[in-house]
């Protein structure tokens, strides 16, 4: 990462560097041609100036050299013309013609130094050469393949007699000689500067880039978590700027941090004041528990005494007495039982180990009918004995396949949640218990006609002693304590307890367990192919089982539980209701 | 007539065993503290000790250790009779030697029933209607 970050500045500099030298480059070039085209013409110009000055200065010595010397001493005219040829070195020819156009000398035909003149052979000028030879003013032009400029000046005597004319022709050579000599200078002048220009830029991109450089640094100390860190950058520029607004970020970063901190360790010690508190009231709760099991020992114990006869005769008054302090004396117990399994729940720890008081769930496969079966039967043959409760299981072959989970816990859930239902449900109101298969779960619903669940309580409910209506704990009894043990018991299988209401019109408790099969990951061989039986065959079969044996299964659970339970069962219980509902105010008086 | 032992601090759940118990037609001695009933239980030796667990100073399970350790007492069976009513606290009981565990509070035909099985049918069912 920081490899990554090093070699994008360096190309940032490398990029920076580029592009002014490209810059100057460019400028250069493009100086060094426009100053080549427009100093070409110049030079071109100066040289045919020169050209025609030269003409005009030095016909008049030439001729009078050819008429003095060219007969009578050839070597001093051939000195002469010499001379005159070395003052311009661009002359390349010097050339007289008569004004017919004959060839009277030629430049290129000097001869040796001793020799007398060289005649030219007859040579007659072309048209051109012709018409300036006779011309009484100077004529210049280019020579045709551009590369000379031919001068031809006329010779007038005194007398104004025109005998001869001088061709001066200048070769162009030098101009490009001195244009060559021009691009070489302004070669190494462009490279000289294309050098400057790329130092300078280094120099320029190191400054700016260097900056960006330390801020990143400084960044990235800080992304490590040295808050302390600040960027010192005295440029005076943008990038000061930027580090002090940089530093000034980190500064409020740190203080946003500490804060923080601080209030992370203070949440954390609330936290950990609250699990001790937490904690503290489930011991509190267990300690009660245990207290409150001796006085009632005492009691049932002595009731039970009196009740056997222990304590001599007792009148049928005094029986019936009995039995209201002996149910009641058990539906305290019920109570003790409820707050002291809530304890063991509360404690934060209380599903993963053994000290926080065995609450750790036994899984096993079991058979979820059969269990619902007890719990019905035995709240039947208690506090439910005067409502319509049933249980509807699938019929078929194989009917529910084993679930997973803690039958204990479970048989508390289901027993809790039909104690509940028969709480609120009026004598003679319908109470239903459904087991359905639903997939490679099972699902338990427990149904009541009761008075129902307004929805703002809905979500209370399950909240340790709530009760939806506050006057409810003294018209249905009981602490609230039921439904939250249910959720604790689901949840800590992993499940959720569902609840669907409609007030005056009853309540629907559902919830699901796996499969013993689908838990295990292995399907159970009996479990898969009783599917689709179950699946085709349970509903209908379901309802018709129920309304055929539901009855008769009930009588069988009281005769199941003895003679002297089927007695209890069917006076002195259903009987009592009254009678305890008769006790309710005359409690709430006391 | 077998002898019985009961340990509870509580006077009167000590009350109502001893009124049970005698009426069953058993011998019944009581302590109420963990300290009088090792010392009843070494002097007295009864076939069978009732011994709570939940008590000041001495508590049961002390008792109980004491009572295991010493020749004479260690082969006196002992029910204990707890308001502990978690498992955990029933398998130490019978961890420590304990033959029975009952919880409080208790069904008066439940302890019978445990002490005629230990001890054999009451001699006697005096005063029963």
């Amino acid at each position: 990462m920081a490899d990554a970050r090093v070699r994008r500045i360096r190309s940032l500099r490398l990029r920076f560097v580029l592009a002014i030298a490209t810059l100057v480059a460019v400028v250069l070039v493009a100086n060094s041609v426009v100053l080549a085209l427009a100093n070409r013409p110049h030079l071109r110009e100066e040289l045919e100036n020169r050209a025609q000055a030269f003409a005009r200065l030095s016909t008049a010595q030439v001729c009078n050299a050819y008429e003095t010397y060219y007969a009578s001493g050839y070597s001093k005219f051939r000195e002469i013309v010499q001379d005159k040829m070395q003052l311009d070195p661009d002359l390349a020819r010097l050339a007289i013609y008569d004004t017919g156009g004959r060839e009277l000398f030629d430049s290129r035909e000097l001869g040796n130094e001793l020799g007398g003149p060289v005649e030219p052979v007859e040579r007659r000028a072309g048209d051109r050469m012709l018409a300036a030879a006779q011309s009484m003013a100077p004529t210049a032009w280019q020579a045709e393949d551009g590369r000379a400029y031919v001068v031809v000046a006329p010779y007038v005597e005194e007398w104004g007699r025109h005998r001869y004319s001088v061709a001066f022709t200048f070769g162009y050579d030098s101009l490009r000689l001195a244009a060559l000599a021009a691009a070489w200078r302004v070669f190494w002048l462009s490279a000289g500067s294309l050098a400057l220009g790329v130092a300078i830029a280094f120099l320029l991109a190191g400054q700016s880039v260097g900056p960006i450089e330390v801020l990143t640094r400084g960044a990235q100390d800080i992304a490590d978590g040295h808050l302390a860190r600040r960027i010192e950058l005295a440029t005076g520029d943008e990038f000061a700027v930027l580090a002090a607004t940089f530093n000034q970020m980190a500064e409020k970063l740190a203080h946003t941090i500490s804060d923080l901190e601080t209030s992370n360790r203070t949440l954390g010690q609330m936290n950990l004041d609250l699990q001790q508190m937490d904690r503290m009231k489930s011991d509190l709760l267990a300690n009660v528990s245990h207290e409150l099991r001796t006085p009632l020992t005492a009691i049932q114990g002595y009731t039970e005494a009196m009740d056997e006869g222990l304590l001599g005769e007792v009148t049928s008054q005094q029986r019936d007495a009995f039995k209201v302090v002996q149910r009641n004396s058990r539906r305290l117990m019920g109570m003790i039982d409820q707050l002291l399994a809530f304890s063991r729940l509360d404690v934060p720890d209380a599903l993963g180990s053994n000290e926080a008081g065995g609450a750790r769930l036994e899984r096993t496969a079991f058979d979820l009918a059969e269990l619902a079966a007890q719990v019905v039967g035995s709240v039947r043959a208690g506090s439910g004995a005067a409502r319509d409760l049933r249980l509807e299981v699938p019929a078929g072959e194989g009917g529910l396949p084993p679930v997973w989970g803690d039958p204990g816990r479970i048989a508390q859930v289901l027993e809790n949640l039909v104690t509940n239902a028969v709480k609120f449900t009026p004598p003679g109101g319908e109470i239903r218990v459904r087991l359905s298969r639903r997939g490679e779960e099972a699902e338990v619903a427990v149904a009541d006609r009761g008075i129902g669940i307004p929805p703002a309580a809905r979500a209370k409910i399950f909240e340790r002693f709530y009760q939806a209506d506050t006057s409810s704990t003294r018209a249905y009894g009981g602490m609230g304590l039921g439904l939250a043990i249910v959720r604790e018991l689901l949840a800590a299988h992993g499940r959720e307890i569902q609840v669907e209401s409609e007030e005056g019109k009853g309540t629907t408790f559902r919830f699901t367990l796996p499969l013993a099969g689908a838990g295990a990951g292995a399907g159970v061989g009996a479990g898969a192919g009783a599917v689709p039986e179950a699946e085709a065959t349970g509903p209908a079969a379901a309802a018709k089982r129920t309304e055929a044996a539901g009855p008769v299964e009930a009588a069988k659970t009281a005769e199941a539980a003895g003679p002297a339970a089927a007695g209890e069962a069917g006076e002195s219980i259903a009987p009592a209701e009254p009678a305890m509902a008769a006790a309710g105010p005359r409690e709430g008086a006391a | 007539v077998s002898k019985i032992l009961v340990v509870d601090d509580e006077q009167d759940v000590l009350d109502v065993l001893r009124l049970v118990l005698a009426k069953s037609g058993y011998e019944v001695l009581t302590a109420t503290s963990g300290m009088e009933g090792l010392t009843q239980a070494e002097s007295q030796l009864p076939d069978l000790i009732v011994l709570d667990i939940m008590m000041q100073q001495m508590d049961g399970w002390e008792v109980l250790k004491l009572l295991k350790l010493d020749e004479r007492t260690s082969s006196i069976p002992v029910v204990i009779l707890s308001a502990r009513v978690e498992p955990k606290d029933m398998i130490r009981g019978l961890q420590e030697g304990a033959i029975d565990y009952v919880t409080k509070p208790f069904a008066v035909r439940e302890i019978l029933s445990k002490v005629a099985a230990l001890l054999g049918p009451p001699p006697e069912t005096e005063g029963r209607a």
